[in-house]
């Protein structure tokens, strides 16, 4: 009992928090004097004979430090709640629920993730194979939250209820996911004219609280207001982070980050693979298929399964006896007592103690280039993302330029989560052995984020050794 | 291209220094206005009750017992147990003693003399003393008892005593002991364990109250010069006696002598509820009996009585039967238990055909009084009697009222506190409307009316127009008086402005319910049945307006707080 509470309150904290996409990296995934981007396409040959990047290199692994950030929400921006109001509300915020009512899509897909690349290691040989090196903390927030969710809130159950309309939660779920990410890759260049890259990746779960919900209706009866849920639904959750005592004065007692952090129990594989063709000197192609994986969630981990159909009638109101024994008429104290109670009670869940399995937001990329000239050439890139039970695109068109030896910028503009405005930029700068980079796929929505649906950014510094003579030539790399 | 370069980077830059001013006021909460535009329309069950007619009945009194009785449907019972003491205490064999002294002349004179040695030899009867004089005990199997005897031997010769009680036994085994002094030794004493031992107290000449004692003395001088003077005195005794059971004749013996009310609080007035006119077509007065006593007894009343509170008077519970057989002079011989180990169950009632009950009971009684007595062997003299270690008369005394008859005018009211201005305070409601369900199982009539009631207790508001609107109609009943279905009422109340505005000030719900039994007035005798009940479900339909966030601000900011006024 206690520990379904500990996952309700886990729940209602992961989708408070709402901030949630993975490995977004559109505009990262042609620069090409940035070896990150293998991290997008593995078979992309570094353009350096020997990088090195990372959180653990003193001092250029911090200035600035090696992470990327994503925040993507298909449906609305901040603007879509909050925005400044007309005439005597011109300089205030106003709530404008109608607005995000209007903009909130069939399912809203919500995405964050967050990683921080502890260590990267690239080596090339003279025959155009490298190895690569990679370790990483990531950390992935997810959520889907189907529009009924948001119509039952906003507008009420009672216009589905005239309707003779469930409100189908089905397609609702949550994701927090943190793991350590060691990957092994291997880029090799053949026959001039194909390259061809695959990175095996061992994951180490610290943290996880997920659902995985089969069904949830939500219906109300016309003629008594009942409302029914009928659910088939799991809350599962495994950590070491803390421990807890559901029933103490303080929830979680005590914290254990060193614990966590150095835990390899929760083990599991991802897989990157990429393939590059070269059509002519100025066309090529490319397939990518990013984080095809799972992690088997085994330590400290619980499930917690419902199924059936409650109503909801109400308050009881009933007999019991009070404190002196005598016989009161008054409303179940004990269902108000404690609505994770109600909940666990409702659905008569079920807790056990074992392991689950979690699949990683798997990313597919299609691409194609057109080197113009050596300094200027464009690209298009269609990405999708498979997750839960969600599949979210995006298409990006791009002009990328190594300006000189040192200098490289880029420039995109993609259709993401369901708006055109999204351009990004990036660029890479070469001093001596260092190399800065910085990329973003919206510049807008770093410049404006009440507007943006996307915000995004990658940066780092790596140090780069053996650098080409020439390397001009922007997107093919071969 | 350097030109290009160099736009692309200013804009960049000017762009980005743009950017804290123009967003920051978009992430500054102080500018955050009231204004609002939600209209959500929910319909949601607030509230539900499903109670059962007894379930009532039990909030009324607590201290009734509710039954199904042997006719299917449910019957109210107050009720006062008496029970006879533990019959170790009531019929108690206390220790039994018996001394003799025997003298050396004695010995000599009717003993055998050999050169070096005397014999003695003599038998007496031990008589018990018993818990009566008139009991005549035949026999006791002893749970448990010490023998006990002293022995003072001033003859100062080695003397060997044997004691032997040829009707105490363990099977076939007799008890007896064997002691020997030696000439130093003056005085002796032994304890030994009697478990287990039966007594037969028939072998005398009597024939009960009696065992035989069996005394053998020798006396040894064989190194010494004989005796010339002394005398050895012994006493016996049984003592700390616990019998397994017990047989013979007992006499009369008082099992219980003990008084007792029985307090009827369902008709007492009360603030919550209260009945106009009722009518309880077989009340009774039963005597219920557990005899496990192998003894004839009796039972009667030397008073029963009962307070009539609608005439503030003491009225005698009396038969309208010359044979009432429940008083000292026609006392109530109670069935006995047949064989050992057995219970004898029996009863007695009054009924509004052999008492006045019919009367009492419109009256209202309050209470019931009664003084009752109990005894053994009234008038007859057996020696069938038996008893056990467990042996018990219990009785019960019940007073009960079948659920058969009617009730009219019965009036329900009850403050329930329901913080509605908690929820409702400053909330932003255009319309309200509330649907109130109710599902009737039983023959019975009601209204209801609620009533909006602030912290002090004053009516703000009724939330009924007409409570004749809300009449929940008698479940229809076949022709044995049980229900053929339910039947469900309806009611949708829109609120009025001024209703939506006085829950912002309601503390508490009061109700007050209205029922009388289908066709009360015509005296039509319905019938109560364990299912019997009623559900009432409330639900409201609510369409929320908000315009302003400050009208949300202080909406749930407590928890809801529902509970049952005893005021």
């Amino acid at each position: 009992m206690r520990n379904i509470r500990l996952l309700i309150i886990a729940v209602i904290l992961i989708v408070s928090s709402l901030t949630a996409m993975a490995q977004q990296a559109s505009t990262l995934y042609y620069m090409d004097r940035v070896f990150q981007s293998q991290t997008v396409n593995v078979s992309a040959i570094p353009v350096h004979k020997v990088q090195v990047g990372g959180l653990i290199v003193p001092v250029f692994g911090q200035l600035p430090p090696a992470m990327y950030f994503n925040y993507g929400n298909n449906s609305f921006n901040y603007n879509h709640i909050l925005h400044f109001g007309e005439g005597e509300y011109k300089d205030s915020l106003i709530v404008d629920l109608p607005l995000l009512m209007k903009k909130v899509h069939k399912t809203t897909a919500i995405r964050n993730e967050l990683r921080l690349d502890v260590l990267n290691l690239s080596f090339k040989s003279k025959n155009n194979s490298a190895v690569t090196v990679s370790l990483a903390e990531r950390v992935l927030f997810g959520t889907t939250l189907p529009k009924d969710l948001f119509e039952f809130a906003i507008n009420g159950n009672k216009p589905y209820m005239d309707e003779g309309k469930a409100h189908n939660l089905s397609k609702l779920s949550f994701d927090m996911c943190a793991f350590h990410e060691l990957g092994i890759g291997f880029a090799t260049e053949f026959a001039e004219k194909f390259s061809v890259g695959g990175r095996l990746k061992l994951l180490f779960g610290i943290a996880n609280v997920s659902s995985n919900v089969g069904s949830l209706n939500l219906t109300t009866d016309p003629e008594r207001y009942y409302i029914t849920a009928d659910a088939d639904f799991q809350l599962r959750k495994s950590t070491t982070l803390f421990e807890y005592d559901i029933d103490g004065d303080s929830i979680v007692t005590d914290m254990n980050v060193g614990k966590a952090f150095s835990s390899f129990g929760n083990f599991g594989v991802g897989l990157d693979l990429g393939f590059t063709y070269n059509i002519t000197d100025k066309i090529s192609v490319s397939i990518a298929a990013t984080d095809l994986g799972f992690i088997n969630w085994t330590q400290n981990s619980q499930v917690a399964s419902a199924k059936g159909e409650y109503t909801f009638e109400g308050i009881e109101l009933g007999f019991s006896k009070d404190s002196t024994g005598k016989l009161r008429y008054g409303p179940d104290t004990t269902m108000l007592k404690n609505i994770a109670d109600t909940i666990i009670d409702m659905f008569d869940m079920k807790v056990a103690d074992k392991g689950y399995m979690t699949w990683l937001p798997s990313n597919v990329y299609l691409g194609a280039t057109y080197q113009l000239n050596d300094k200027i050439g464009f690209g298009v890139l269609y990405r999708g993302e498979v997750y839960r039970k969600s599949y979210n695109q995006s298409l990006t068109l791009s002009a990328n330029s190594n300006i000189n030896h040192w200098l490289s910028l880029h420039g995109s503009w993609s259709l993401i989560n369901n708006t055109i405005m999204n351009v990004g930029m990036g660029f890479s700068a070469r001093l001596g052995f260092i190399t800065w980079y910085m990329v973003t796929d919206d510049v807008i929505g770093l410049i404006f984020p009440q507007k943006a649906k996307t915000i995004n950014w990658r940066m780092g510094c790596n140090l780069t050794f053996g650098h080409p003579k020439k390397v001009l030539k922007t997107v093919s790399r071969l | 291209m350097k030109k290009t370069i160099k736009l692309l980077i200013s804009i960049i830059l000017v762009a980005t220094l743009a950017m804290p001013s123009c967003t920051k006021k978009n992430f500054d909460m102080d500018r955050l206005s009231d204004n609002v535009v939600y209209t959500g329309s929910f319909a949601l069950p607030i509230a539900y009750s499903d109670i059962a007619f007894y379930q009532v009945i039990d909030l009324m009194d607590s201290t009734i017992e509710l039954r199904d009785n042997n006719d299917g449907y449910l019957s109210l019972f107050y009720e006062s147990y008496v029970e006879s003491k533990p019959v170790q205490d009531l019929l108690n064999v206390g220790n039994q003693t018996y001394s003799q002294s025997i003298s050396l002349s004695d010995i000599m004179s009717k003993g055998n003399r050999a050169e070096a040695s005397m014999h003695y030899n003599t038998s007496e009867t031990i008589s018990f003393t018993l818990f009566n004089t008139d009991a005549e005990i035949d026999s006791i199997t002893l749970k448990a008892a010490t023998f006990e005897y002293s022995v003072t031997n001033t003859i100062g010769k080695t003397t060997k005593i044997v004691l032997e009680f040829p009707s105490i036994k363990k099977g076939n085994r007799i008890f007896k002991d064997s002691i020997t002094l030696m000439p130093s030794e003056s005085t002796f004493h032994k304890e030994l364990d009697l478990s287990g031992y039966t007594i037969d107290l028939t072998t005398t000449t009597q024939h009960w109250n009696e065992i035989p004692i069996n005394v053998s003395v020798d006396l040894n001088f064989a190194t010494d010069a004989p005796p010339t003077g002394g005398t050895l005195g012994f006493t016996v005794g049984i003592n700390d006696l616990k019998y397994s059971k017990m047989f013979g004749y007992f006499g009369y013996n008082e099992l219980f002598f003990q008084s007792d009310t029985i307090t009827i609080k369902l008709f007492k007035d009360n603030p919550k509820y209260y009945m106009d006119r009722f009518y309880f077509n077989d009340p009774k007065l039963t005597v219920h009996y557990w005899n496990s006593y192998g003894v004839p007894s009796m039972f009667y009343f030397t008073e029963l009585d009962t307070y009539v509170q609608k005439l503030d008077q003491i009225w005698d519970i009396t038969s309208s039967s010359p044979n009432f057989p429940m008083s000292q002079s026609n006392p109530f011989f109670v069935k006995h238990s047949a064989s050992y180990g057995t219970e004898a169950l029996d009863s007695i009632y009054l009924d509004k055909n052999n008492s006045n009950l019919d009367q009492i009971v419109p009256n209202k009684p309050h209470w019931v009084h009664f003084k009752a007595l109990a005894a053994t062997n009234p008038g007859t003299h057996t020696h069938n009697n038996f008893i056990t270690e467990d042996s018990k008369l219990r009785s019960l005394i019940d007073v009960e009222f079948p659920l058969w008859g009617y009730l009219y005018k019965f009036t329900y009211t009850d403050t329930v506190d329901v913080d509605i201005a908690n929820y409702t305070n400053n909330l932003p409601i255009s319309r309200m409307a509330v649907l109130l369900t109710l599902e009737n199982r039983m023959p019975v009539e009601a209204f209801a009316q609620f009533y909006l009631v602030d912290e002090n207790y004053h009516v703000l508001d009724s939330l009924i127009d007409n409570p004749n609107s809300m009449v929940l109609e008698a479940a229809p009943v076949d022709a044995n008086g049980r229900i053929i279905n339910k039947v469900v009422t309806q009611t949708k109340v829109e609120l009025t402005r001024k209703q939506i505005e006085d829950m912002t000030n309601c503390k508490h719900l009061l109700i007050k319910l209205y029922a009388s039994t289908d066709g009360a007035l015509q005296g039509r005798l319905m019938k109560i049945y364990r299912e019997y009940g009623a559900k009432a479900n409330v639900g409201i339909d609510v369409d929320l307006d908000v315009e302003n966030l400050s009208d949300v601000d202080n909406v749930g900011a407590k928890n809801m707080s529902l509970n049952s006024n005893n005021n």
